[in-house]
């Protein structure tokens, strides 16, 4: 599958500006989810915009992952609409979102440890290509294409060296990046990044935040991203909602975010 | 692995050169391809199916009754059990499609018993308890000329063969195919499998098929072995011995249920005359391969080699690295 052509965002400035004349690729209207008779999102509404990076923060436990988990399809909604490039996408399956350019990353990383680096990226293009999946009479190592491409993707998130090793024996920033290789395997058009420098040294989040960039800027894939790392977070974002206790409370650019009086008390604790 | 089917070779050609008669090699390499058709549910795809023997015993009396109506050749024959199995799994598959886990296995565990007394109930057509006898072995025909007569034990053990050797040969296939790939996927990691793009209870679908397909195809050799279908061919038993030879044989290769298969039937065949428990010395091996040698009696083995291989292969860098240095 192809990614539909995007026209290329100007610069971040101007796509801070924002406002009436906007481009939303996802949107998102009352949002609820329900365990039992708790609420873990009640009613929320969140807007991306085509090509922004848009930060969701809160504290622990304020629904974040669930909101991702709804808006990629992982959990039922209890309620809401999710439109997505112009249609309506809440009952559509997980694995049909995938190639509708949906993808994600998780919070606690989720891979095939057992199988090579590799093999994990050649089995994420690889769902791409539909009905020849089912093929049992040819061998998957010989598919050169899909191989080339694996590679070219492990280059791309500095993994060329270890394609070979079982993805259960990488470092912990590592397999954090295998985790974006894996979600930009489809060619997203929107790309969920569930606290993607968790845990990371230095050295990596740097990597990670000048990945997260290049892939808006050359690719023009919106980013929605949970994220701990505040100074990342008011670096790269273009717009950031505020959740608490599963509602939104704020939401804004950063600077407005940065001086939110609600946010503070609820968040930053001040 | 290289040697996988020059191993395989190697223990068929053992087996049928070192026992006295025809009739074990035949039953060992009939129960191999059930064992290798349960193993793409279970080494491959993690499901734990305890209803194969409604895939086997289904095939055999449908085998039985479509020889006894129609003058069909035994590959035809072979073929329609086949078939027979593979309906049967796609039948199982949608019914047991949401469920996972230890409900997956008690689902199939109860289609099975299902199966078992639908057998017991249509005697009309299965004979009941009497088993479904007088049945002819059909030879492998071509518009009605005999092209190979399996009359004969030894003939009709070349013809087992030949199939197990196809199935083997389709297994390897399949592990190292796009299909076989995402069956892996699947019992790796489900959830992310999905999240990928994968449509996987159409995976799932696939596996159970293939799943049938081998073990009606073992079903339908089955009855044509015994000229007989008995009804312990559809109970539990058959069902049970598939998972523990199997699993005692290793999952993780084709060669494992190959192995597992030999091994439960040659003790089977050595030991029940001399102890009538000799079915626990199988329990104690499934307990120990279980609780120990998780891979089964042949990754034991292959890992020995590895390791020997690992420990060469070390010395030789080494000592190229002194070289040099």
């Amino acid at each position: 599958m192809s990614a539909p052509a995007r026209p290329k965002p100007e610069s971040p400035g101007a796509r801070r500006e924002g406002g009436p004349a906007s481009d939303p690729i996802l949107e998102a209207r009352g949002i609820s989810v329900r365990f039992g008779g708790f609420k873990a999102v009640n009613d929320v509404d969140i807007t991306v915009e085509r090509g922004a990076i848009h930060a969701i923060l809160g504290p622990n436990g304020a629904g974040k992952t669930t909101l991702f988990n709804a808006l990629s399809g992982l959990v039922p909604l209890a309620g809401g609409t999710i439109r997505f490039d112009g249609r309506q996408i809440e009952s559509v399956p997980v694995s049909r979102r995938a190639h509708l350019g949906f993808a994600r990353s998780f919070q606690i990383s989720n891979l095939y440890g057992d199988l090579p680096v590799r093999e994990n990226v050649r089995l994420a293009l690889q769902a791409m290509r539909g009905a020849r999946a089912f093929d049992f009479l040819s061998f998957t190592a010989r598919q050169a294409d899909l191989l080339g491409k694996a590679d070219r993707l492990l280059q791309e998130v500095a993994l060329a060296g270890k394609a070979g090793s079982p993805a259960a024996e990488l470092s912990h920033g590592e397999q954090r990046r295998l985790e974006i290789a894996l979600a930009l395997a489809g060619d997203p058009s929107i790309l969920f990044l569930d606290e993607p420098t968790a845990g990371m040294g230095i050295d990596d989040i740097a990597f990670t935040k000048q990945l997260i960039l290049d892939l808006v800027a050359r690719k023009g894939v919106s980013v929605v991203l949970i994220e701990h790392n505040m100074p990342l977070v008011m670096d790269i974002s273009d717009r950031i909602t505020v959740l608490q206790q599963g509602e939104k409370i704020a939401e804004g650019d950063p600077q407005a975010i940065r001086a939110d009086p609600v946010v503070r008390m609820a968040y930053l604790g001040e | 692995m290289r040697w996988s089917f020059p191993i395989l070779l190697a223990t068929m050609g053992a087996l049928a050169w070192l026992s006295a008669s025809s009739s074990l090699p035949t039953e060992i390499f009939i129960f191999a391809i059930a064992a290798l058709g349960f193993n793409v549910l279970y080494g491959m795809t993690g499901l734990l199916s305890f209803g194969q023997s409604v895939f086997f015993g289904g095939a055999a009396y449908c085998c039985g009754l479509l020889g006894m109506a129609y003058p069909l050749g035994a590959p035809m024959l072979t073929l329609a059990g086949g078939l027979t199995g593979l309906l049967v799994a796609l039948f199982f598959s949608l019914i047991s499609l949401r469920s996972r886990g230890i409900y997956f296995v008690m689902l199939t565990l109860a289609l099975g018993q299902v199966g078992y007394f639908l057998a017991l109930t249509f005697k009309e057509y299965t004979g009941g308890e009497n088993g479904l006898s007088g049945l002819a072995r059909p030879d492998v025909t071509v518009f009605g000329r005999v092209l190979f007569e399996l009359q004969s034990p030894a003939s009709f053990m070349g013809y087992c063969a030949a199939v197990l050797i196809l199935a083997f040969l389709f297994v390897e296939m399949l592990s190292r195919s796009p299909l076989g790939s995402v069956l892996t996927a699947l019992r790796l990691n489900e959830a992310r499998t999905e999240v990928l793009g994968y449509r996987t209870r159409w995976f799932r679908l696939a596996a159970f098929s293939i799943s049938g397909f081998m073990t009606g195809v073992a079903g339908a050799l089955y009855a044509m072995f015994l000229r007989f279908v008995p009804l312990n061919t559809i109970d539990f038993e058959t069902a049970e011995k598939l998972v523990i030879m199997t699993i005692i044989g290793g999952v993780g290769s084709s060669l494992g249920p190959v192995v597992g298969a030999a091994l439960f039937l040659l003790a089977a065949d050595l030991l029940s005359p001399i102890w009538p428990r000799w079915l626990m010395i199988m329990g104690v091996l499934l307990v120990l391969v279980v609780m120990v040698f998780k891979g089964g009696v042949v990754d034991l083995a292959l890992a020995r080699i590895r390791q020997r291989r690992g420990a060469a292969r070390d010395g030789a860098l080494r000592a190229a690295g002194e070289d040099a240095a």
